[in-house]
């Protein structure tokens, strides 16, 4: 019966409230872009940064850092966009289901996908993985959950320390010590076991954004695009720093979701980004569409926060490149513009962590 | 220059995923029509690797961080943009792009689970089933108290991965020799290949350990029950000692 509760926290907490959370801004789409992956990416997003902006003031400024006032007010923070996102969107016809009936070729395609995906939740699930940073990552959850305070205590050795601020302001473990609080389930279960889970299919969502884009929705390409993916993830380990390294063997490390989630999403987005801002489509482009894209934009600047605090500074140089590209190939200033805007929160970022450090 | 093409060289690994992308690249950078896309995937990953390549920009990175230059590459999508070139380059015969992909891939690649830091997982917590077993051993024999043991390197990694009511002397850091970290109970347990029973339970006392624990195989001169520590057993081949010397007082 524990072990059921276990399971059903889970799913609420990891799957239905991030979810239900991404209707929100979903809101802002035409009903019929507002499909499944979208949603889910969305509510991911808005999850993380909801996170790091609750986390982050509560552990400079509580002493210690009150994880037992995160927990409650991270709950309540997301219980709000959640129901808020199921009142707009969640009735019928608030989301769009894909539609069309797939060819032979394409189905195989996506079979090849599907079997390799679940090859790789079962790997993850059933295979340990011996990484050495898990010593620090995941003792720092387990700190959290146990004692209640946050990056006060030595991961390695235990006994008290002051705040680790190389560390600390890239708060993702914490959202793992909050996954093992709210669930009853141990942080090492929830990081070896359960986030591949959910960070494996995440990153395949993202290549699918961009797969979609790039193929412009030539449906047997996109499926056969996935499925290659999905194989090179597998005979990715060429050497032990690749992406698709990370990916397979400690997807639940901050540095692992920045280059397989956040870098895959930022060129996803700039490719939407320009299909929005090209001269031809401006005038048709919803404006709604416009500000869901740098909404997920500063979404993602957050999340690249939680991550690593160097993901945070890497980010920004990416998104000034991706603006820069984007802006001249569409002929549109207003992309480096408001790609500053969304980069607030990273520049903001900085400036407390080069604070904290000197 | 040179500890850059280093980091190339160990980026690159034993595969040619980097040719095959650097391939793609040029292809893409001739051929894709579309302007957005040649951007991002063509001439965005250009500068980044000549970016990569310039010795002031290491030298920028490596006053923030020293190890880990190799991350302006994630900034790359280097799969992302083979897989479309290739699928690109044969047009409609998908099934002949998605053959040779599987193939450059397969050929090319390694393959990830042939990795020798995978094991098959004992438990849920994908910890060392030695780990999860002394721990609650040692918890169990204080009472439910928190307690501070010296563990083998070889558990110390994954001891407070499982409970965080368990201190060490010492713990990952030790057995990272780049960081070179000092520590007088690693120096008398791990170090040398004959153990010196008297100068570790010297060693564990003055750091406050309650307990020993080492592996069963390991040579000792001397016992350590002679400097007045009393073994609990053996456990998953590891000697579990108690120092009646330290109470615990956590």
């Amino acid at each position: 019966m524990a072990e059921l509760t276990k399971l059903v926290g889970i799913v609420i907490w990891m799957f239905v409230i991030p979810f239900s959370a991404g209707l929100l801004p979903c809101a802002l789409l035409p009903k019929e872009k507002r499909t499944p992956g979208v949603i889910c990416l969305a509510g991911y997003l808005l999850t993380f940064a909801v996170f790091e902006l609750t986390a982050l003031p509560i552990l400079l400024l509580t002493e210690r850092g009150n994880f037992q006032l995160l927990t409650v007010l991270f709950t309540i923070l997301m219980l709000l966009p959640a129901a808020v996102g199921l009142v707009l969107c969640g009735g019928p016809g608030g989301l769009t289901l894909p539609s069309g009936k797939p060819g032979r070729e394409e189905t195989v395609y996506w079979i090849i996908f599907a079997a390799i995906l679940c090859f790789e939740l079962y790997m993850s699930y059933t295979h340990m993985f011996f990484d050495g940073d898990d010593a620090y990552y995941v003792a720092a959850s387990v700190i959290t959950n146990d004692t209640g305070t946050m990056y006060r205590i030595l991961p390695y050795t235990g006994g008290a320390t002051s705040l680790d601020v190389r560390h600390a302001l890239a708060l993702f473990p914490m959202w793992i010590a909050y996954l093992a609080r709210i669930t009853g389930m141990h942080p090492a279960a929830i990081t070896h076991s359960v986030l591949p889970l959910l960070m494996i299919p995440l990153s395949d969502l993202a290549l699918y954004q961009i797969a979609k884009r790039l193929l412009k929705d030539r449906r047997p390409q996109i499926a056969a695009f996935m499925a290659a993916a999905a194989l090179l993830q597998v005979f990715g380990n060429v050497s032990i720093y690749t992406p698709e390294t990370f990916l397979l063997m400690r997807s639940w490390q901050g540095k692992s979701i920045f280059v397989n989630w956040i870098v895959p999403m930022v060129f996803g987005l700039f490719l939407c980004i320009a299909g929005l801002y090209r001269s031809s489509a401006e005038e048709k482009a919803a404006a709604g569409e416009k500000k869901f894209v740098w909404l997920l934009l500063v979404l993602l600047n957050l999340t690249s926060g939680l991550c690593t605090s160097m993901a945070a500074i890497m980010n920004v140089g990416l998104l000034f490149l991706c603006a820069l590209f984007t802006g001249i190939a569409v002929h549109d200033r207003k992309v480096l513009r408001n790609t500053a805007l969304a980069c607030i929160p990273n520049f903001l970022y900085i400036v407390l962590l080069y604070a904290l450090l000197k | 220059m040179a500890e850059i093409l280093n980091i190339l060289t160990e980026y690159k690994g034993t595969g040619v995923l980097l040719f095959l992308y650097l391939a793609a690249l040029v292809c893409l950078l001739i051929r894709e029509k579309d302007g957005t896309v040649k951007a991002l995937f063509g001439w965005l990953p250009f500068t980044v690797l000549v970016l990569f390549m310039l010795p002031p920009v290491y030298r920028l990175y490596s006053k923030v961080e020293s190890d880990t230059y190799y991350r302006l590459l994630w900034m790359i999508p280097m799969g992302t943009t083979i897989i479309y070139t290739v699928i690109r380059l044969f047009g409609k015969h998908t099934r002949a792009a998605f053959a040779v992909l599987c193939a450059l891939f397969v050929l090319g690649g390694t393959y990830t689970y042939s990795n020798v830091n995978i094991t098959k997982a004992s438990n849920r917590l994908h910890l060392p089933y030695q780990t999860v077993d002394i721990c609650n051993f040692l918890l169990q024999d204080s009472g439910g108290k928190n307690i501070k043991a010296a563990f083998p390197g070889i558990l110390a990694q994954s001891v407070r991965q499982y409970t965080s009511r368990i201190d060490m002397p010492f713990g990952r850091e030790m057995t990272v020799s780049k960081w070179e970290y000092w520590n007088e109970v690693y120096e008398v347990m791990e170090k040398p290949e004959t153990v010196d029973a008297a100068a570790l339970v010297k060693a564990t006392r003055d750091t406050g350990c309650n307990y020993l624990v080492i592996s069963s195989l390991r040579k000792v001169d001397g016992k350590f029950e002679d400097s007045g520590l009393v073994c609990l057993g053996t456990m998953d081949g590891f000697l579990i000692y108690r120092d009646p010397e330290v109470p615990i007082s956590f």
